[in-house]
């Protein structure tokens, strides 16, 4: 600071500018408040873009999705989704899961969906929803309303494949014996939505802010 | 930097630049601070957003409808689990109704603001509590938060409830003004027949 | 800045032990610059700039309380039905006793039994505090065999859980202004011998932010009082009525 705000003399030689003396730290500058405000909005993606359903991944109605995503474990590493998913149909359950009580003003809807994936894809963690038209979220609920639906709604309940690794307790919490998943299969989960409600899309999540997005074929023969 | 006069003036030029430079900073640095401690920007920037709401009134959040039914209170609170708690100060029981908005909501946060100027807190478990398990928008979520509290707390009492158990910072928090007296304080202070606080319910309570 | 040391009679000998700690080139720029600070300062034998350092660093300590007197001289000596406010709560230790069979408490073995210390909590505090702290707040050391283990952050064993003797139920908020009789439950190994002695310790917390979270709360548990309390059997509620 003292050598460069201390002006030469007139006894030293070359008169600079003091844009030029200070030629690298004003480059410096912008990245240098790019920086700081990256560090800055670090939170901005944990405490809010993390928090919500934000990267569709979509299809055209009546198509297969494929979704991959690299979601993060508990242990630090991250584990690959790779899964094709198509909607079969969404409708008013034909058999509602036994002792479903429905609170009064709801109905049941059933999604359908076939999936397919490598029976070594750890599939387990996925979480199901149905939105309308404006964009109002209705989650699948494993044990709600005096009902015990399976608690993954998307992979088989008796097969559902791999579970996310927990290091040395592998070797007691997986069976080998345990029969592999199918490559393909289906699942029908049920899930309670108010009287009214119109089914404009399923959407289907491993990890937020990345989901995947069934749209409903508009007035299904 | 106490530089003594120098005897020829272009040699003091650059140190009475270097003191004016110093200065300027100090000053900068002088008036940053003022800005930031004569105003409670942090306090205001971060404050909750209070909606205010009596019982029987709904009030708007960003992320809920909530509706504060009236409240009773007794020195005995019968779970509705097979417990009954007894307390050394006074139960009061608060229904409340939740109607989410836009997605599924689990509201985490209560505490009471009593009338004697201290917080009762309110967990999600535990003898004072408020555990309304996750709302599905459309269908209303019926629920009785319970806290125990001296008698002197109730009269002018507010209960504020959110939804982030460990920050409501720069969020919407509905307090609800319970219109509590001491008479009523004194009523259920000498009362000894339970108030029920049971699970949460989607059908609506009975009324009684 | 110690600037007169150019002055000191001494400075010739002790120049020639220990020479200006600047590289010569560096102390010829500071003086073409004119800065008479500069100058001065890297004209101090390193020695010099060490004890300077030392001071100021202590000065930096001392304006934190560095120098300040230590105000506490190891726990005071914990006495049975005295009130003692250790924050944020008021704390009344009445007896220490044991049991096999509590209603509503579960063992995690049955051979198992209870050691209880019973007492009176008040929570002197503007706003209720969860049961985390008032575990914290009483523990029990110098028994054999107890079941959970001493923590890194609190010295003692925490209790396993804390019973209000009204009701059975597990004490937790802790609101202000009111007093609960609770026992704080601590599970022994039933092939020990039931203690006959245990040291009670109660601990004070501070009311600060964290330091990586600005969010307040009660933190560092401190031992202010302990005491070795005499642990004998617990009577039937039958007897205590009858005692009281």
């Amino acid at each position: 600071m003292s050598t460069q705000t201390a002006p030469p003399t007139a006894a030293e030689p070359s008169e600079t500018g003091w844009w030029r003396r200070n030629r690298w730290a004003l480059a410096a500058l912008p990245v240098v408040l790019a920086l700081a405000l990256v560090a800055a909005g670090d939170r901005v993606r944990t405490l809010w873009w993390e928090q919500d359903l934000r990267v569709p991944t979509s299809a055209e109605a009546g198509t297969t999705l494929d979704f991959h995503q690299r979601v993060q474990t508990g242990t630090g590493g991250t584990l690959p989704i790779d899964v094709e998913v198509h909607l079969d149909h969404v409708g008013d359950a034909t058999t509602l899961p036994d002792d479903l009580e429905l609170p009064a003003g709801t109905r049941a809807v059933q999604v359908d969906l076939t999936l397919g994936a490598d029976p070594d894809v750890v599939l387990t963690g996925c979480s199901l929803a149905v939105r309308d038209a404006a964009g109002t979220r209705y989650d699948y609920v494993s044990n709600a309303w005096g009902a015990l639906q399976p608690v993954v709604p998307c992979v088989p309940e008796d097969t559902p494949g791999p579970w996310p690794s927990l290091g040395d307790l592998d070797d007691v919490l997986t069976d080998p014996d345990d029969p592999p998943r199918p490559a393909t299969w289906s699942v029908s989960p049920v899930v309670v939505v108010p009287e009214g409600v119109d089914v404009a899309d399923v959407v289907l999540w491993w990890q937020k802010p990345q989901y995947a997005l069934l749209e409903v074929p508009s007035q299904p023969s | 930097m106490s530089t003594p006069a120098a005897p020829t003036p272009r040699v003091r030029r650059p140190t009475a630049q270097t003191l004016g430079a110093g200065a300027a900073v100090l000053a900068a640095l002088a008036v940053g601070h003022v800005v930031v401690t004569a105003f409670p920007v942090d306090e205001r920037v971060q404050a909750s957003f209070l909606r205010p709401t009596v019982v029987g009134e709904p009030v708007e959040l960003r992320y809920a409808r909530l509706t504060a039914g009236e409240p009773s209170g007794s020195t005995v609170l019968d779970a509705d689990d097979g417990s009954l708690l007894s307390t050394p100060g006074v139960w009061l029981t608060v229904p409340v109704t939740i109607e989410a908005v836009g997605q599924p909501r689990t509201f985490g946060f209560a505490e009471l603001l009593g009338g004697d100027g201290r917080t009762y807190t309110v967990s999600t478990g535990g003898r004072s509590g408020f555990l309304p398990g996750t709302a599905q928008p459309g269908v209303p979520r019926y629920a009785t938060l319970r806290v125990e509290v001296p008698p002197e707390a109730l009269a002018g009492a507010h209960l504020r409830i959110g939804l982030e158990q460990k920050d409501q910072r720069r969020d919407d928090v509905a307090d609800i003004d319970l219109g509590l007296t001491q008479a009523d304080a004194d009523a259920w202070a000498a009362d000894d027949s339970p108030v029920v606080a049971g699970a949460w319910s989607d059908e609506p309570p009975e009324q009684p | 800045m110690g600037g007169a040391a150019e002055h000191e009679p001494g400075a010739p000998t002790l120049g020639r032990v220990s020479g200006p700690a600047a590289p010569p080139d560096l102390r010829a720029r500071a003086r073409a610059s004119g800065s008479l600070v500069a100058r001065r300062a890297l004209d101090q034998p390193l020695r010099r700039i060490g004890i300077g350092g030392a001071i100021v660093l202590l000065a930096v300590t001392a304006a934190f309380g560095g120098l300040r007197e230590q105000a506490e001289d190891g726990p005071e000596k914990l006495a049975v039905d005295v009130p003692v406010a250790v924050a944020p709560f008021e704390l009344t230790v009445h007896r220490v006793v044991w049991t096999t069979d509590l209603p509503g408490q579960y063992l995690s073995d049955d051979g198992n039994r209870w050691v209880g210390v019973v007492a009176t909590v008040r929570n002197t505090s503007d706003a209720g505090v969860l049961g985390v702290t008032l575990q914290d707040a009483l523990t029990l050391a110098d028994v054999e065999g107890l079941v959970q283990e001493p923590r890194a952050l609190v010295p003692g064993v925490r209790a396993t859980s804390i019973a209000l003797l009204e009701d059975g139920s597990s004490l937790s908020p802790v609101q202000p202004g009111l007093s609960y009789e609770a026992a704080f439950l601590f599970e022994q190994d039933g092939s020990v011998a039931p203690p006959t002695s245990a040291t009670v310790l109660l601990q004070q917390h501070t009311w600060r932010s964290g330091s990586l979270d600005p969010t307040e709360t009660w933190w560092d548990p401190t031992t202010t009082l302990r005491a070795a309390l005499d642990v004998r059997e617990a009577r039937s509620d039958a007897d205590e009525e009858a005692e009281s």
